[in-house]
C-alpha cells in the first residue's frame, strides 16, 4: 500500500513539474538570435511627469565583439546636434565605457557618469536594459506559465546575487515560442515595482525576432519612455572601425 | 412702510420661540461645515483665478517649478568641509530628498559636479557617499569651487556657512502641505545651528499668527465687550442677550464661511471680530429704547416698532459698506466683504430674536436697586454730558462747522503724505524670529528673494545663440554690481561650465562657445544625464531662458522700482532682441499695490453711493442725506490724513478702512437722523428736535461707539502689525465719527434751521 501511495505521489509530482527550468529559459533568452550586428533608426520619446515630451531621433548601430557589445548612436536631428555621436562599450563583467563626439567642437570626450545616472540618452531605459546581462548575475526560478498579451509565456523570477543592486528582483514574462522577453517588472530593494518594461510590437526582421516598439515606465512618477525602431538591418557586416574611439571623429 | 414694520415686529415677537428653535437647529446643524475651514496666506489668495498676473505666475510655475524655495542657512562648529559636518549634510540632504512632497534639494553634497579630469568628462554628484576615511576636505572644496555657480549660491559671504535649497513640489493644495514640509525640514535640521528663510517660511509664520490672533481677538473681543456691557448697563438680561447674540451670530457666520469653502487669512481673521462688534450695536439699541418705551401692554412690540427699521437700515448700510469690497479686483477682499456683509445681516436677525426672547421673559421695567443706582449714576453722567454738548451745539454751531472744515482740509493735506505700499515681512513684529532671520541672512549671505525673468530671444537659434548667451552673461555681471541685486543666475552659467570642461578645462575656456551648434551639442550632453537640472534654466525647446536675480525682501513699491531697473538693464543689453516677461512671486506682489488703489477707490465710491441711496430711501429727503454725508466723510478723511501724517501705509491690511468705517459710522448717523425726523414729525422745531434727539439717542450712540472702540482697540495686542494698525485706525475713526455725530450733525441741522 505504501509503495503504491509513493508511486502515485511520485507520478503526480512529476506530472506537475515543469519540463524546463528558469535558468534554461534565461539561457535561451540570452542566446536568442540577434545577429552579429544590427543597425536601425530609433525614435525615442521621453515623457516627463509634467507632461513634457523630449524626442531623440537616432541612428543606432550595434556590433558584438568577443568581450563586449558595442553600440554607436548618432543623432539625426535637430540640425544643430546632427552628427553628435555616442559610443558605448557594454562589457559583460565590468562598467561600461562611454565616449562622446561633438562635431561642432571636433572633440571626443570620454565620459564618466555616476552609477546613479546610467540612463540611456536621458530616458527611463538604462544601458543594461538594452544590452545582455550576464546569466551569472542572477538566480532564476520558473514561477508559472500563463498568457500575457494573448501570448503563452513563461513567468520567470530573477533574483540578483548581489543584493545591493538597484533592482534585486525582476519578474520576467518570456514568450514560449521565441524566448523574447515581452514584459518585465523591476523590483527595488523595498520590494515595490520601480519600473515596468513592456513590448508593444514584435516582428521578425531578416528572420530574427525583433522588438520594434517597447516602453519603460516608472509607476511612481508616471514618467515613461517609448522606443520605436525602424529600418532595421542585421548582419550587414558593420565595420569594426565604427565602434572604435578613433572612428568617432571620422 | 409703517404697516410692514408693525407686521414684522409682531411676527418677531409672537413667533420668537419658533425662530429661536430654528436658529439653534440651523446654527448647530451647519457646524458640520467647520471642518472645511483652512488657513491660507499665500499670494494667490489675493487674486481671482483668471487674473492675468496670477495666470502668468502659474505659467511660470508650470515651466520652471515652484519658486517658493526654502533656504536653510547652516553653520558648522568648525569648517564647512569638516568630515563631521559634511557627513551630516549628506545624510540630511538624502533624508529630505526622500520626502514625497519635496521635488529637489540642492546642497554642497548633491549639487551636480561637471568637470574634466585627465581628458575625461565627469558628471556626478558632488559627493557620492557619506564621508569615510578616504574623504578629502580639500578635494571637496576644489570640486565645489570649480563651478562659480555653486560658490555663488551655496555659501555665505565668508564661506563659514552653507546654504541648502529645498524646492517643494508645486501643487494646487500646497498651502495645506506647506506646514508639513517645513516641519519635516525643521526636524531634519534639528541639532544644527540653522536658520530658514523663503516666502513659504514667511507665509507659514503669517498663517500661524493669523490662527493665533483670530482666536485671541475673538476671545478678547467677546470678553471685553461682555465686561463693558455689564459695567455700563448692569443688566443681566442685556448680558444674556449679548452673550447669545454673539455666540450665534459668530458661529452662524463662520459656518456659512466654511460651507462656502473659504479660507482664513490675515484679512478674514478680522471677520468674526467685525460680526461680534456690530451685532451688539443692535442689541444695545433695542434694550436702550425699551427703557424709554412706556410701560404697558405690548411694550416689546411697541419698542420694536420704533427700533426695528433704524436697526435694520443700519445693518443694511453696514452690510453695504462691507459688500462694496466685492468691487475690489482682489479675491480676498471680495470674500471678506461679502461674508462680513452677510454676517452683519444675520447678526441683525439674531440680535432681534435673542433680545425679544430675553425681554419678553422679563417684561418689566428694571427696579431700582443698589446696583442700578450705580447704573443710573452712569446714565446721569451721560445725561449731563449730553446737555453740555447740546448747549455747545446750540451756541457755537457756526464755530463747530468752521472747525470741522479746517479739520477736513488738514485731513486732505495729510492724505498727500499717505504712502500706498505693502511690505509683508513688516507685518511681523521686529522681535519675530522669522523676521530676524531674514534680515540676518540678507546680511550674511546676500539677498535671497528671487526676481524671475523669462527671456525669449527672437533669433533663429533661440537660447542656443552664442550672441544671446554672451549678452546674458554680460547682463548678469552688470546686475551683480547693482547694490540692490545679487546672485544673478541663468543658463549662461551652465553653458560656460560645460564649455570649460568639454574643451581644455582651463579657466580661459569658461566662456560661451562660438557657434550655436557647439552650444547645442554641449547642452545635449548635459541632457543625457536623466537627473540634469536644465528644466530650471530653460524651457523644453530652448526658446526661452530663465534669468534669476536675487533682491531684498522689501516693500512692493521698492520691488517695483527694482524690477523696472532690471527691465531697463535688460532692454539696454538686448536692444529689442528679446521679449521680456517677469514671472514668479515679485510681479504678483507688485500688482497688489495697483489693486489696493483700485480697491480703495471702487469700494469707497460704491459704498458711498449705495449707503446714501439707502439713506435717501429711508428718509426721503435730499437735505437729510446731505446732512448725513458730511459727518461720515470727515472721519474717513481724518483717518487717511492721520495715516499719512504718522507714516502708516495704505496696504493690504488697511485698505479696507474707508469702506468699513463708512458703513459703521453711518450706523449712528442713521439712528440720530431717524430719531430727529420722529421729533420733527411731532411738530417740534429743528433746534428742539436736535436737543431731544441728542438727549435720547445720544446715550445709545455714545455707548455703542464706546463698545466699538473698545472692541477694536483689542487688536493692538496682535502679533501682526497690519492688524494692530487696523484696530488702531478703526478706533481713531470711531472717535472722530462719534464727535461728528454729537457735534457736527446737530450743528449742521441748527445751521440749516437758521438759514430757513
Amino acid at each position: 500500500m505504501c509503495y503504491r501511495l509513493a508511486f502515485v505521489f511520485l507520478f503526480v509530482f512529476t506530472s506537475i513539474s515543469y519540463a524546463i527550468t528558469g535558468y534554461e529559459i534565461a539561457d535561451k533568452v540570452y542566446n536568442a538570435e540577434d545577429g552579429n550586428d544590427m543597425q536601425g533608426v530609433m525614435l525615442m520619446k521621453i515623457m516627463k511627469s509634467d507632461g513634457k515630451i523630449k524626442e531623440r531621433d537616432l541612428n543606432y548601430f550595434r556590433k558584438d565583439f568577443d568581450k563586449e557589445s558595442r553600440a554607436l548612436i548618432v543623432f539625426r536631428s535637430p540640425a544643430d546636434v546632427k552628427g553628435t555621436s555616442f559610443l558605448t562599450w557594454n562589457h559583460k563583467d565590468a562598467d561600461n565605457d562611454q565616449w562622446l563626439y561633438m562635431p561642432a567642437l571636433n572633440r571626443v570626450k570620454r565620459i564618466t557618469v555616476s552609477t546613479k545616472s546610467q540612463s540611456f540618452m536621458g530616458s527611463d531605459f538604462s544601458y543594461e536594459d538594452l544590452s545582455k546581462r550576464s546569466l551569472q548575475k542572477d538566480n532564476f526560478n520558473l514561477l508559472k506559465e500563463e498568457k500575457v498579451n494573448n501570448e503563452d509565456c513563461y513567468i520567470v523570477e530573477a533574483i540578483a546575487k548581489d543584493t545591493s543592486e538597484a533592482f534585486p528582483k525582476k519578474i520576467i514574462s518570456v514568450r514560449k515560442d521565441n524566448f523574447i522577453v515581452i514584459k518585465s517588472d523591476f523590483y527595488n530593494g523595498a520590494g515595490t515595482v520601480a519600473k515596468k518594461f513592456t513590448v508593444t510590437n514584435i516582428k521578425k526582421v531578416d528572420d530574427i525576432w525583433t522588438v520594434l516598439s517597447c516602453k519603460m515606465e516608472n509607476p511612481e512618477t508616471k514618467e515613461y519612455t517609448t522606443l520605436d525602431i525602424s529600418e532595421i538591418k542585421y548582419n550587414s557586416n558593420l565595420s569594426e572601425r565604427m565602434f572604435k574611439v578613433e572612428g568617432l571623429s571620422k | 412702510m409703517k404697516n410692514l414694520n408693525q407686521k414684522l415686529s409682531d411676527f418677531l415677537v409672537d413667533y420668537r420661540w419658533y425662530l429661536f428653535a430654528f436658529l439653534i437647529i440651523l446654527t448647530l446643524g451647519s457646524t458640520y461645515f467647520l471642518k472645511n475651514l483652512k488657513i491660507d496666506n499665500s499670494l494667490e489668495i489675493w487674486f481671482l483665478k483668471d487674473d492675468p498676473a496670477l495666470m502668468n505666475y502659474n505659467e511660470f510655475k508650470k515651466l520652471y517649478g515652484n519658486d517658493e524655495v526654502v533656504l536653510a542657512w547652516i553653520k558648522p562648529e568648525s569648517s564647512v568641509y569638516s568630515p563631521e559636518f559634511v557627513s551630516k549634510i549628506y545624510k540630511i540632504t538624502e533624508h529630505i530628498e526622500k520626502n514625497p512632497l519635496v521635488k529637489r534639494v540642492l546642497s554642497i553634497t548633491n549639487s551636480p559636479y561637471i568637470n574634466g579630469k585627465d581628458g575625461e568628462l565627469v558628471v556626478e554628484d558632488m559627493l557620492d557617499k557619506v564621508p569615510d576615511n578616504s574623504y578629502n576636505p580639500e578635494l571637496l572644496k576644489q570640486r565645489i569651487t570649480s563651478n562659480p555657480l555653486w560658490k555663488k549660491l551655496l555659501f555665505n559671504k565668508g564661506e563659514t556657512a552653507i546654504m541648502m535649497m529645498i524646492e517643494p513640489k508645486a501643487s494646487s493644495d500646497f498651502d495645506i502641505k506647506r506646514p508639513e514640509v517645513l516641519k519635516y525640514v525643521n526636524d531634519s535640521l534639528s541639532g544644527l545651528n540653522y536658520k530658514l528663510v523663503g516666502m513659504g517660511v514667511t507665509y507659514e509664520e503669517l498663517n500661524k499668527i493669523s490662527i493665533h490672533d483670530s482666536s485671541l481677538f475673538t476671545s478678547l473681543s467677546y470678553l471685553l465687550l461682555i465686561i463693558t456691557i455689564y459695567v455700563l448697563f448692569r443688566r443681566g438680561g442685556l448680558l444674556l442677550a449679548s452673550v447669545m447674540t454673539i455666540f450665534f451670530s459668530v458661529l452662524l457666520s463662520l459656518n456659512l464661511f466654511a460651507m462656502c469653502k473659504q479660507s482664513f487669512n490675515m484679512i478674514s481673521a478680522i471677520f468674526p471680530t467685525v460680526v461680534i462688534i456690530l451685532c451688539l450695536s443692535d442689541a444695545i439699541h433695542i434694550f436702550s429704547h425699551y427703557d424709554d418705551t412706556p410701560v404697558g401692554e405690548n411694550r416689546l412690540k411697541r419698542n420694536l416698532y420704533v427700533v426695528l427699521i433704524p436697526c435694520l437700515f443700519t445693518s443694511i448700510t453696514n452690510a453695504i459698506g462691507f459688500a462694496s469690497l466685492v468691487s475690489s479686483p482682489m479675491a480676498v477682499f471680495k470674500s471678506f466683504g461679502l461674508f462680513s456683509g452677510i454676517g452683519v445681516i444675520l447678526a441683525f436677525f439674531v440680535a432681534i430674536i435673542m433680545s425679544s426672547i430675553v425681554i419678553a421673559h422679563k417684561e418689566k421695567k428694571i427696579e431700582v436697586s443698589p446696583e442700578n443706582e450705580k447704573f443710573d449714576k452712569y446714565l446721569g453722567i451721560f445725561d449731563k454730558l449730553l446737555v453740555k454738548i447740546n448747549s455747545i451745539n446750540q451756541k457755537k454751531y457756526k464755530t463747530i462747522v468752521i472747525l470741522c472744515s479746517f479739520l477736513f482740509i488738514m485731513g486732505i493735506i495729510g492724505i498727500f503724505g499717505l504712502k500706498i505700499d505693502t511690505y509683508s515681512m513688516n507685518f511681523l513684529l521686529d522681535n519675530n524670529p522669522v523676521k530676524k532671520d531674514s534680515f540676518f541672512i540678507e546680511k550674511d549671505y546676500g539677498f535671497y528673494l528671487p526676481l524671475e525673468v523669462r527671456l525669449k530671444p527672437k533669433g533663429a537659434h533661440g537660447v542656443k545663440s552664442p550672441e544671446f548667451l554672451n549678452k546674458l552673461s554680460s547682463l548678469q555681471e552688470t546686475l551683480d554690481k547693482d547694490p540692490d541685486l545679487s546672485k544673478a543666475t541663468s543658463i549662461a552659467d551652465v553653458v560656460k561650465q560645460l564649455n570649460k570642461v568639454l574643451t581644455d578645462n582651463k579657466e580661459s575656456s569658461y566662456k560661451i562657445p562660438d557657434t550655436p551648434e557647439a552650444v547645442a551639442q554641449e547642452l545635449l550632453l548635459y541632457e543625457l544625464d536623466k537627473e540634469n537640472d536644465l528644466s530650471y534654466f530653460v524651457n523644453d525647446n530652448y526658446t526661452e531662458a530663465r534669468l534669476t536675480v536675487r533682491i531684498p525682501n522689501i516693500s512692493s513699491k521698492v520691488m517695483n522700482t527694482i524690477q523696472e531697473r532690471v527691465r531697463t538693464r535688460i532692454e539696454d543689453t538686448f536692444k529689442g532682441d528679446v521679449d521680456i516677461i517677469f514671472g514668479g512671486y515679485v510681479p504678483l506682489y507688485i500688482k497688489m499695490m495697483e489693486y489696493i488703489v483700485q480697491s480703495q477707490i471702487y469700494s469707497f465710491t460704491i459704498s458711498f453711493i449705495f449707503i446714501f441711496i439707502t439713506m435717501g430711501i429711508l428718509f426721503r429727503s435730499l437735505t437729510v442725506v446731505f446732512i448725513g454725508i458730511v459727518p461720515n466723510i470727515l472721519p474717513i478723511f481724518l483717518t487717511l490724513g492721520f495715516m499719512g501724517a504718522v507714516g502708516i501705509n495704505l496696504d493690504i491690511a488697511t485698505v479696507t478702512i474707508a469702506a468699513i468705517v463708512m458703513g459703521i459710522s453711518v450706523d449712528d448717523t442713521t439712528h440720530f437722523i431717524f430719531m430727529y425726523q420722529e421729533e420733527r414729525n411731532k411738530g417740534r422745531s429743528i433746534p428742539k428736535s436736535v436737543e431731544h434727539t441728542l438727549l435720547t439717542s445720544g446715550k445709545a450712540i455714545i455707548t455703542t461707539a464706546l463698545l466699538l472702540i473698545i472692541g477694536y482697540m483689542v487688536m493692538v495686542f496682535a502679533n501682526v502689525k497690519s492688524v494692530i494698525f487696523f484696530g488702531l485706525l478703526i478706533s481713531v475713526t470711531m472717535v472722530s465719527a462719534l464727535l461728528c455725530d454729537l457735534f457736527l450733525t446737530p450743528s449742521l441741522l441748527i445751521l440749516l434751521s437758521k438759514k430757513e
